[in-house]
């Protein structure tokens, strides 16, 4: 068990160093002189690019440059903000809560509908509502999210007049759980429902698969009710795949959030990258990318060591 | 010795897409009290499936136990039962066990629980008089240290642990009847007898009857009073032991006995029946044996031979016996 | 058990029958798929509506009655709410002329939302093709390469494709698009340059699976080269599951584009395309006084990512029986 957590611990390393690569290899390959991505274009015309290209180390080589940059990457430095002038770090730190609090809530809501869906949809194989289900899972792969997100405020927010459309606060000093609620239901639930599909149906196979082991076969010639036997035997059998399939969506929830965020004026990471486009605020619009497929990494490690935890299976191996 | 179970004319029939298998096609036999009757027949040839209809546990759709079959257990006419009263015969009074320990428990929960869980629903036991009893039952199978074994997952386990421990399961409610589907199939053959000599063993503590349903004539020899022979669905030979050992009747029967190694037969090239089990999606009209059988005759393409009756608990279905008469 | 048995070996006897056979004739394969393909009947239904997006894609200059980017007249009209009449009123110059109906209603400027429509989907149905295009191009080389020579050019090569893998591909895309510049070839390209994983994995996983096969083993004896092997040998059968991967890819390269043209990092305007034709659109007062401009074309998007994903599905039925659950 412990080895096991050890050795996914230490997959995780090669896959953090290739993060970092790409994304220098995205800045240095840019077009025009990637001094631009360090310092903000507009203060460059007064200034001797020279010395500030020594300054940055940029007339090192290439490898000898990426080292400098890792080093200042692993010291938590991200660069400074073009815009607003102070650690990038430190913006993010500011919109992560919302990000991952939006994140959180619409997991939960998409496992709440999910899993009782693919559940009823293996045990009743071709009912009405198996195919019901899978249609809607269809739907909810092919919908784009903005413009659910829209139709939804369109709707809710405008016509009906029950939920605000946006308008969260951006400072989370003033707590109003109530508020906060009628805030995130929306983007919550927009989010829920383009990474539904894809647990949906992996919880129905997993189901099937399940239902058909001899154990369950076991459970039922002991007398147990079919309720039982379901959801006690064969449920948390078809589960412990899910907790692993959850690190796998993680990169999609995080890009759907963009979407979402930005549609939803929720002040999240997502919407904060998209608005540094605009500004050209590239050690923003880098750092965001870096930093949350490092949290998607961290995020599958722990999925995978869940896993470890509730499969007794995993011990003996 | 009264008949505890009694099948007359079961039919058990799956709908597929492609047509109607017949798996179990008209099969009546009974166990009786305290005896141990063995099943034998190729794989495919319906022993199980006549198991797991006792039990009702034959998925449907697209398994169906059809209207003219009869089922009746300790005077209870099983296929009347409501689902709830079923469950209460289920690991209570009928318990199975599977062909597959490995995979036959519950990897995600403990020995100890598996076991309470049937003596929680059935005994109403508590949860700890439950647990205790299955440590106690893990003792009875002879698993060593039974207090930490329940406590474990059956991933820890081997598979001859894992068979004596789904033995404690089937035996924890004392059943009247146990079925036992291939129990020994899985095993190493060290394991086997083992196996074999604890079922027995415990069948005369609890006074149970066994249902040994097995390809292996030689579990056959080591543990049954009576066997019935089936063939693509069909019962073809009934009788004790002893008879069907010394003097099969039907071809089948002479063909598997032939088939297995003996003293006799070192040396000797083995016998072997010629063909394979027909498609159950197209039986061969008449005698379902007759494409294999070396004794075929222009009748058993034609007509399927009746149940004749040989003597005491004695009959065989094939026009070699009692329909000469007829013909003639 | 025993019933388990039976039903697979029905079901084995079933495919045995269907599945195509190496001396099939094109014909006799490309029916058998058809009747598969058919059964499906979500997938039909996508069929003919992709088909008549095309259609309407390629044939948009006869059908639009209006200029996607506008007249001198629109500006008359900005914001009118869709309408199925022609209708009469005056132009620029004074004069009473007759309007072609707006089905869709007109934009911000006057535009015509159904002309725009019907132009922009030229752009989304181009962006899948092409971008899935290049992406199974190198999903296939690279997952190939991977699975033939397994070992440790297959451990550093999948290492680098889950590393891709985990990093949120829409924080990547756009990285990429403000580092570059948004325009719809860069759009194509990046999706493309980052969609290729499943596709390698995939093809690699097929290519672990066949090369151990006997025909390859044939091939090797006869002294074929590797490339011969891989493209002549293999290839031809890890096809299936990228042909589902790719139809059900469009759909998502769809969608992925339309966001980008959402946030304003895809295909600039004035040229339209159904995600930019929304970013007006999300507005507030827009939202309430002309709801039009945001909803044909996000349900336009919607439809045909729908349709995409609904043959991808049927696809799979036909090609690949196994994979079905």
């Amino acid at each position: 068990m412990f080895k096991y957590i050890v050795k996914r611990i230490l997959q995780a390393i090669p896959l953090l160093f290739i993060i970092t690569l790409i994304t220098f290899l995205i800045i240095n390959l840019a077009p025009g002189e990637p001094i631009y991505m360090f310092i903000d274009p507009e203060s460059a015309k007064h200034v001797n690019i020279e010395v500030i290209k020594h300054k940055y180390g940029l007339d090192q080589p290439i490898h000898i440059r990426y080292f400098v940059w890792l080093k200042g990457i692993l010291k938590f430095d991200f660069g400074i903000s073009f815009l607003e002038k102070r650690p990038v770090l430190q913006m993010i730190n500011q919109r992560l809560f919302a990000t991952i609090s939006l994140m959180l809530v619409s997991v939960i809501i998409s496992f709440l509908i999910a899993i009782p869906a693919g559940i009823v949809s293996a045990v009743k194989r071709n009912s009405v509502g198996d195919y019901l289900f899978s249609t809607l899972s269809f739907i909810g792969v092919s919908i784009p999210s903005f413009w659910f997100g829209l139709m939804l405020i369109l709707l809710f927010s405008l016509k009906l007049g029950w939920l605000p459309s946006s308008g969260m606060r951006e400072n989370f000093d003033q707590f109003d759980f109530v508020d906060r609620l009628k805030h995130i239901i929306l983007p919550a639930c927009v989010l829920a429902f383009g990474t539904m599909a894809s647990k949906m149906r992996y919880m129905r196979s997993s189901m099937l698969e399940v239902i058909r082991q001899d154990y369950i076969r076991t459970a039922r010639s002991k007398g147990l009710s079919e309720r039982i036997v379901i959801w006690k035997h064969a449920f948390r059998n078809a589960l412990l795949p899910i907790i692993t399939l959850l690190g796998m969506l993680l990169p999609g929830i995080f890009g759907g959030a963009v979407a979402v965020e930005t549609v939803f004026g929720w002040p999240g990471m997502g919407r904060m990258i998209v608005q540094s486009t605009f500004s050209r605020d590239y050690p923003v619009i880098m750092g965001t990318e870096l930093f949350s497929s490092i949290l998607v990494i961290i995020g599958s490690l722990i999925a995978d060591v869940l896993y470890a935890v509730a499969d007794p299976r995993i011990k003996y191996n | 010795m009264e008949k505890l179970l009694e099948i007359k004319d079961l039919k058990t029939y799956f709908y597929t897409e492609d047509g109607v298998v017949p798996a179990v096609d008209g099969v009546s036999f009974y166990v009786k009290a305290g005896e141990t009757l063995g099943v034998v027949g190729e794989s495919g040839c319906g022993k199980s499936v006549t198991a797991t209809s006792v039990l009702r546990l034959i998925p449907n759709p697209p398994g169906k136990i059809m209207k003219e079959s009869q089922i009746t257990f300790d005077g209870k006419d099983i296929l009347k039962l409501t689902e709830k009263e079923m469950r209460k015969i289920r690991g209570n009074e009928i318990s199975m066990i599977f062909q597959e320990p490995m995979t036959s428990l519950n990897p995600v929960y403990k020995i100890g629980d598996q076991i309470s869980e049937a003596l929680i629903l059935h005994q109403r036991m508590s949860k700890k008089e439950a647990w205790e009893k299955s440590v106690e039952m893990l003792r009875l199978v002879g698993i060593p240290m039974p207090e930490k074994i329940a406590d474990e997952y059956p991933h820890s386990l081997s598979g001859g642990m894992r068979q004596r421990a789904m033995i404690a399961i089937a035996l924890s409610c004392n059943p009247k009847l146990l079925i036992a589907d291939e129990p020994t199939t899985a095993l190493d053959v060290t394991v086997q007898a083992q196996i074999l000599d604890l079922m027995n063993e415990l069948k005369n503590k609890v006074n149970a009857s066994i249902m040994m349903i097995t390809h292996n004539l030689g579990v056959v020899a080591e543990t049954c009073d009576r066997v019935i022979v089936m063939y693509a669905g069909k019962v073809v030979e009934e009788g004790d032991v002893y008879s069907i050992f010394e003097d099969p009747k039907h071809p089948y029967t002479i063909g598997l006995l032939n088939s297995i190694p003996s003293e006799y037969s070192r040396g000797k090239k083995l016998d072997s029946i010629k063909g394979s089990v027909p498609n159950p999606l197209n039986m061969p009209k008449g005698c379902r044996f007759w494409p294999r059988c070396n004794k075929a005759m222009p009748i058993c393409r034609e007509k399927e031979p009746d149940i004749i009756k040989l003597g005491e608990e004695r009959t065989v279905s094939c026009f070699l016996y009692g329909m000469e008469g007829d013909a003639k | 058990m025993a019933q388990v048995n039976l039903n697979l070996q029905n079901q084995e006897e079933v495919n045995i029958a269907e599945s195509f056979e190496y001396s099939d004739t094109f014909s006799k394969k490309l029916k058998i798929f058809w009747r598969r393909f058919r059964k499906h009947k979500l997938a039909v239904v996508g069929l003919i509506i992709l088909i008549i997006l095309y259609t309407s894609a390629i044939f948009a200059p006869f059908i639009a009655p209006y200029d996607p980017n506008g007249t001198p007249d629109d500006l008359l009209f900005t914001d009118k709410a869709p309408t199925f009449k022609p209708y009469t009123d005056f132009n620029m110059n004074g004069e009473e002329v007759v309007f072609k109906p707006n089905y869709f209603g007109r934009d911000e400027l006057g535009r015509d939302v159904f002309s725009r429509c019907l132009y922009a989907g030229r752009i989304s149905l181009t962006v899948g093709f092409v971008s899935v295009g290049i992406y199974v191009l190198i999903g296939i080389i690279w997952g190939a390469i991977a699975g033939y020579y397994g070992g440790i050019v297959d451990s550093i090569m999948m290492r680098i494709v889950d590393a891709i893998m985990s990093m949120p591909t829409m924080m990547l895309l756009i990285t990429i698009l403000a580092v570059f510049k948004p325009n719809l070839y860069n759009v194509m390209i990046v999706i493309g340059l980052t969609g290729w994983t499943g596709v390698a994995r995939y093809v690699r996983a097929e290519f672990l699976s066949l090369k151990k096969r006997d025909f390859v083993e044939a091939a090797r004896c006869i002294g074929c080269s590797n490339a011969r092997i891989i493209f002549k040998h293999i290839l031809p059968n890890a096809m299936a599951p990228v042909i589902v991967a790719a139809t059900m890819g469009i759909a998502g390269a769809i969608l992925t584009e339309s966001t980008l043209s959402f946030f304003g990092l895809g295909v600039q305007p004035p040229t339209a395309s159904w995600g930019n034709m929304l970013t007006n659109a999300q507005e507030l007062n827009t939202m309430i006084q002309s709801p039009w401009k945001a909803f044909y074309p996000g349900f336009l998007i919607f439809i045909t990512v729908l349709s995409f994903n609904f043959v991808g599905d049927g696809l799979r039925d036909a090609l690949d029986p196994k994979l079905k659950q």
